[in-house]
């Protein structure tokens, strides 16, 4: 059709390109429709369209824009070549000349530059402008403060109270444990065992922590085979701790274990000490009865407060001196 | 006489919703694809290879709609869930009883499965495509970090139903932050970061304990992956991916040359 061979803005009756008008009042469209297509056949050869036919369209109520070539081939008795002039192209805007260049923006002639070293003058400017230009307080302030917060962010997440069961606690007294027992009475609730064995020739009673030294596993005692057994990954513990099987690459830990004044046995979960680290030989780390009684266990107490202020004294100290000038 | 619905749509609220026409011609559709919220995150028209499966396997689109799935089955567990030692465990074997289709949990943990295994494919198929080279390089490290914080969604998830597989998973993992350089309390270089005298990184403020709360697993530790879980990372995953998406646009489309 004519109209729409001119790339009219509302193509005619068009039932295979649209679906049926969702749009209200259909005869209204249709009613405008003639006038725009009519005075556009009058004035499409050139210029700009003119303020009535802008009006009908805006007074329309389907608000069209340009069709593709998908739908203008769908038009009624469209043929190839008017494909393209079916696709409406807005007229060439008249762009008015460029205005001059202003002051500011002129290429400075070339032997204006001062005759300053390139490097330090950069960094003089960089850092003026950084404490001194408006941008540059606002900018360094914004940085600071989210420095800031960062820190605070990263402290946030450290709680200081830690809600724990308390790490010092009393298993009964020594004569309880007899030689050769692994106690596991204190495993589920205080992740303990206190052992009483003998370790370098010497009968003594520790305590080893309950955790298996390859990834955490809670081992089991298995009192047929007289060894620890983790059942995480298979590793393996002597009544000692040393680990002789399995993924686990040292020995169990042990708890700090004294004697209280009242002559219990005192495990501190706070003091851990590793055979690897030679801390075994460390006196907090076991207890020796070599009598029974209450007898046994004022020298047991004494002897380990003896070892205790040897250990810490100056006198030790010569001692070693001394051994080391002979052995030279 | 005006239809019911030519009264409807002429009406101003209706107007107020739908500012545009009907997308029923090529300049509406254009127009409501660009000044609608949510179908303004899809560009207006894609190229065809942009839908072919051989080319994209859909695994980024396939992993973005597990996201949605587990975000909404994720809040609707949290109206059920609480996170204390008293309830975490049996409100996850309650919510089999407690909710209608009794499959909630199944579908949570299910969706998250196949998120961790369509966004490795995703990534393997970026990789086949070299859609990580010139100037795509860092939406690929943009990925590489959202490949992290889904393995880390899957990681906090695990402990919630607080059974022995989650304790003893959390525990094991958690263990190797002891580790860490400078920041773990039996790492290499632990006392480095001392002053005075006084270590500052112990069993009681390393990297290990930021993470877990305490210096075992328990019920703080069981209360910050819940945290972390369902608001944090989720928050951090959301930023980056439409950080990702962006990028993915503005480089060309998908599947698309530059």
């Amino acid at each position: 059709m004519a109209r729409a061979g001119k790339g009219g803005q509302q193509p005619p009756a068009e039932p295979a390109a649209e679906p049926p008008a969702t749009q209200p009042s259909a005869a209204k469209p249709t009613a405008a429709k003639p006038e725009p297509a009519a005075s556009q056949a009058e004035e499409v050869p050139a210029g700009p369209p003119k303020t009535a036919s802008i009006l009908a369209a805006a007074r329309a109520e389907k608000k069209r824009g340009p069709l593709s070539k998908a739908e203008a081939g769908l038009l009624p008795g469209h043929d190839e070549s008017r494909i393209e002039e079916a696709i409406p192209r807005p007229a060439k805007p008249v762009v008015p000349p460029m205005p001059a260049k202003p002051a500011y923006a002129q290429k400075k002639p070339e032997g204006a530059q001062p005759k300053v070293d390139e490097g330090r003058r950069g960094v003089l400017a960089m850092l003026s402008a950084m404490v001194g230009t408006s941008l540059g307080i606002g900018f360094g302030a914004l940085a600071g403060t989210a420095g800031l917060w960062s820190l605070g962010l990263a402290r946030y997440m450290f709680p200081n109270i830690l809600t724990e069961p308390p790490s010092q606690f009393k298993v009964g007294q020594p004569s309880d444990f007899p030689p050769g027992m692994v106690d596991e009475r204190f495993k589920a609730a205080f992740g303990v065992w206190i052992v009483n064995a003998e370790y370098n020739g010497q009968q003594m009673i520790y305590a080893l922590k309950t955790v298996c030294t390859h990834l955490g596993c809670t081992p089991n005692w298995l009192e047929s085979e007289q060894k620890f057994k983790c059942p995480c990954h298979g590793s393996g513990f002597y009544i000692d701790g040393i680990n002789f099987e399995g993924p686990a690459p040292r020995p169990l830990e042990r708890y700090a274990i004294r004697i209280a004044d009242d002559g219990q046995l005192e495990i501190d979960k706070s003091r851990v000490f590793q055979e690897e680290k030679g801390e075994w030989t460390n006196p907090d780390s076991y207890v020796i009865l070599r009598w029974g009684g209450a007898a046994g266990l004022r020298a047991s107490q004494a002897r380990a407060d003896r070892a205790r202020w040897f250990a810490a004294s100056s006198l030790r100290r010569q001692v070693d001196r001394r051994w080391a000038e002979a052995l030279r | 006489m005006p239809s019911i619905g030519e009264t409807v749509r002429n009406s101003q609220i209706w107007k107020s919703i739908f500012r545009h026409p009907m997308p029923l011609d090529r300049r509406n559709r254009i127009v409501v694809m660009l000044t609608n919220f949510f179908l303004h995150l899809h560009p207006v028209s894609i190229k065809k290879q942009g839908i072919a499966l051989s080319y994209t396997w859909c695994m980024g689109g396939v992993t973005f709609f597990l996201f949605l799935v587990e975000t909404v089955t994720g809040v609707l567990l949290m109206f059920y869930y609480r996170p204390t030692l008293q309830w975490a465990f049996t409100d996850i074997q309650a919510l089999r009883d407690v909710t209608s289709l009794g499959i909630l949990r199944e579908l949570h943990r299910w969706g998250a499965h196949a998120m961790v295994i369509t966004v490795w494919l995703h990534m393997y198929r970026v990789f086949l495509t070299g859609s990580y080279k010139p100037p795509r390089e860092f939406n690929w490290v943009v990925g590489v970090i959202l490949l992290l914080l889904t393995l880390l969604l899957s990681f906090t998830g695990y402990l919630l139903p607080w059974d022995q597989l989650a304790i003893w998973a959390i525990t094991v993992g958690s263990n190797m932050a002891r580790a860490t350089p400078f920041l773990g309390s039996e790492g290499p270089g632990q006392q480095l970061l001392s002053i005075g005298g006084i270590d500052m990184i112990t069993s009681a403020s390393d990297a290990r304990f930021g993470l877990l709360g305490a210096r075992f697993v328990g019920e703080e530790t069981l209360n910050r992956f819940y945290v972390l879980h369902c608001i944090a990372i989720p928050l951090a995953v959301a930023m980056l991916l439409a950080i990702h998406f962006w990028r993915v646009r503005k480089d060309g489309g998908i599947s698309g040359p530059l």
